[in-house]
């Protein structure tokens, strides 16, 4: 099972149906705060995280997860991938994609999740 | 009894006594007259007017050094002459004549006296010297040299034009005005002050860029023609403008000289001086002087213009800095902003892309299995439409930066129809509450403009929305106005930012944390302008904003 986390319901959209045709579950979450509710509630083989999104960004609900979820996969893509947000992804052990590299992604979320 | 003897005895004695006293008396005066000569030979001597003493016949007894020197001669030549051989012949020349043109015995009148220097200007006073007794006995004539006077003016009135002219070139210096702009006025005064041509020759490279004359009109036309034109490195002029020698003064110019490799006509020319404007480690230009007059252009005027000259070449050089900074920085604001915009509209276009490049693979791959048809229609329309708004604000932008109008149609428009799919079709539309009035009119406007307009604003809108708050989209009639407001609980905007919100690449204090391209807003404003509407915005109560864009209704339509 696996949390895509987008404020955009096209990119959310698009994240399901590649995944589950990837063979994987997928729940959804619109922002931060609905995707620390879900991470408390079901337990999930990886999130997948937007970076930019209004309220908390994605950095930011990967920081939270960290300190409930020590674990748990997250993944976490972004349109621009500057060195500030590579060194502190790399210091949560997250996974980091660029947001136009979708077949990426789904292969990252394969070796994160297992499966 | 008295004696005869001694009545005689005391008379003599009475008589010897007053014969005594009167020689003393005698003495007395003798010294005071002494004393009194030798003082008045003292003024004589001292006076710095010119002193003749004449008798009474008008031949001149006494005189001073300045008179001899004032008339070129010796003092044996001049004693004993007759007073109408040194003096004009209108003077009254002996102290009879005097008297009787002037009975009050004085006179004074400005005239001349043919001197040692050809013809000096004199002030000359005369008066008759009377005795105790009132009677004349001879007469005394000052003559006052006012060459010197003259001169003492005119240097006067030169120090005070020296002092305004280095005073205002000061100012230049200070950066109060645009020195180029004074050159004109600084020109003519330097002109009025040494009564010669002036011009000030700006350089470019070398290349004369600007030149201001002032003075002789021939001379300064002929100056005015070396505008554009390339100074020749070889003449003195280029010589100046590539550094040394920083002033040349070519006195008594003879005919057909090369005037700095000026085509400047030299008959009337007497002098010429050519001074460097001295830029911070370069030259900046010239400074020309040409005068009509022998020696006008004397030490002390070659100082003054090199005093000025290093003034106004300061002030340039600061000027001419000032403006390549300014350029540059406005070059670079240009050349950022163009980048912003570039990287700003490839980024949005990004995520359209990778999700339509998505929805595609995932159809090509799985003959579109698994994905209904009411899900999949509506995403494409609105990535489609967005690249649709992003690619249209580009050339927008690229029109209105070419100085070309922006195409819209003007046919009548429903609103409601429009704003219906705009909401449709742009992210975050479940947070876009539409409230309009069902008889809302027609307005005279572009369909796919109108779509743009409002999807700019809106996606304004929810980007500064905080999570969870809805943005609402109302229309109210007013006259043949139709209103749509676009409202938000955003931050609000700074009143003092409204003026430029609509300006290019103008981002509010609080945008500065989102993306975007300060682009929208510009361009949004362009297009309300092309439709015949308006667009401005105003505070919501209890914080947000409202964005309101008034469109003219369809004629008749209007309830």
């Amino acid at each position: 099972m696996l949390l895509v986390v987008d404020d955009n319901y096209d990119v959310r959209m698009l994240l399901r149906i590649s995944l589950r045709s990837a063979g994987y579950q997928v729940d959804e979450a619109a922002d931060g705060q609905e995707a620390l509710r879900c991470v408390n509630d079901r337990e999930y083989d990886a999130v997948v995280l937007d970076q930019k999104m209004p309220g908390m960004t994605g950095l930011q609900v990967a920081e939270r997860i960290r300190t409930t979820h020590p674990k748990l996969p997250v993944v976490l893509f972004s349109a621009y991938l500057d060195g500030t947000l590579s060194a502190t992804a790399e210091r949560l052990g997250l996974h980091v994609v660029t947001k136009t590299d979708l077949p990426g992604l789904v292969a990252v979320v394969q070796a994160a999740a297992g499966g | 009894m008295t004696a005869p003897e001694d009545l005689v005895r005391e008379r003599l004695s009475q008589a010897l006594s007053e014969l005594s006293r009167v020689q003393i008396e005698l003495d007395q005066e003798r010294r005071r007259r002494a004393e009194a000569e030798a003082s008045f030979d003292e003024l004589v001597w001292s006076m710095s007017d010119a002193l003749l003493v004449v008798d009474q016949r008008g031949i001149v007894v006494r005189v001073n050094a300045r008179a001899t020197r004032l008339l070129g001669r010796l003092t044996d030549e001049v004693l004993g002459s007759r007073i109408e051989t040194l003096l004009p012949s209108d003077v009254p020349a002996t102290p009879w004549a005097l008297l009787h043109q002037h009975p009050d015995g004085r006179f004074q009148v400005e005239t001349s006296l043919d001197t040692a220097d050809g013809t000096t200007p004199v002030s000359l006073t005369g008066a008759v010297i009377r005795d105790r007794a009132g009677k004349v006995t001879g007469g005394v004539y000052a003559a006052r040299d006012l060459s010197e006077t003259q001169r003492l003016v005119a240097s006067l009135a030169e120090a005070t034009d020296r002092w305004r002219l280095l005073g205002r070139t000061s100012d230049l210096v200070a950066g109060e005005i645009d020195p180029r702009e004074a050159l004109p006025e600084i020109a003519a005064e330097v002109s009025r002050a040494t009564g010669a041509t002036v011009a000030f020759a700006l350089l470019d490279g070398v290349v004369v860029d600007r030149i201001v004359a002032a003075g002789d009109g021939s001379t300064a036309e002929a100056l005015g023609r070396l505008r554009g034109r390339p100074v020749d490195a070889t003449t003195a002029f280029g010589a100046v403008a590539t550094g040394q020698p920083s002033t040349l003064h070519v006195p008594a110019v003879p005919s057909g000289y090369p005037l700095f490799g000026l085509e400047v006509e030299t008959g009337d020319i007497s002098d010429a001086l050519l001074v460097a404007l001295p830029g911070h480690d370069d030259v900046q230009g010239v400074v020309l002087l040409f005068t009509d007059g022998a020696g006008a252009v004397d030490e002390q005027r070659i100082e003054l213009v090199e005093q000025i000259a290093a003034r106004t070449g300061l002030a340039i050089a600061n000027a001419r800095l000032r403006d390549s900074l300014a350029s540059l920085v406005a070059d670079g604001q240009a050349r950022q902003a163009r980048e912003d915009l570039l990287a700003g509209v490839s980024h949005d276009m990004k995520t359209p892309l990778t999700i339509l490049d998505g929805f595609v693979d995932q159809l090509a791959h799985d003959d579109g299995a698994g994905i209904p048809l009411d899900v999949l229609a509506p995403i494409l329309k609105r990535q489609t439409h967005r690249l649709r708004r992003l690619v249209m604000q580009f050339l927008d932008y690229t029109c209105i930066e070419a100085d070309r109008a922006l195409s819209v149609g003007q046919v009548p428009v429903d609103l409601t129809a429009v704003l219906t799919d705009t909401v449709a079709t742009i992210d975050d539309a479940q947070r876009v509450r539409l409230d309009l009035p069902p008889d809302l009119p027609l307005v005279v406007g572009d369909p796919q403009r109108l779509d743009q307009v409002f999807a700019n604003l809106l996606t304004n809108a929810l980007k500064f929305s905080p999570p969870g708050e809805m943005v609402t989209v109302d229309a109210t009639v007013a006259g043949r106005t139709v209103r749509v407001a676009v409202t938000d609980r955003g931050p609000g905007v700074d009143p003092a930012e409204v003026d430029q919100m609509f300006e290019k690449f103008t981002r509010g204090a609080h945008a500065q944390r989102i993306e975007g391209t300060g682009l929208g807003l510009y361009v949004t404003n362009q297009l309300v302008r092309a439709l015949a509407g308006h667009l401005h915005v105003e505070p919501r109560t209890g914080g947000g904003s409202r964005f309101i864009v008034s469109l003219p209704a369809v004629h008749g339509a209007a309830s």
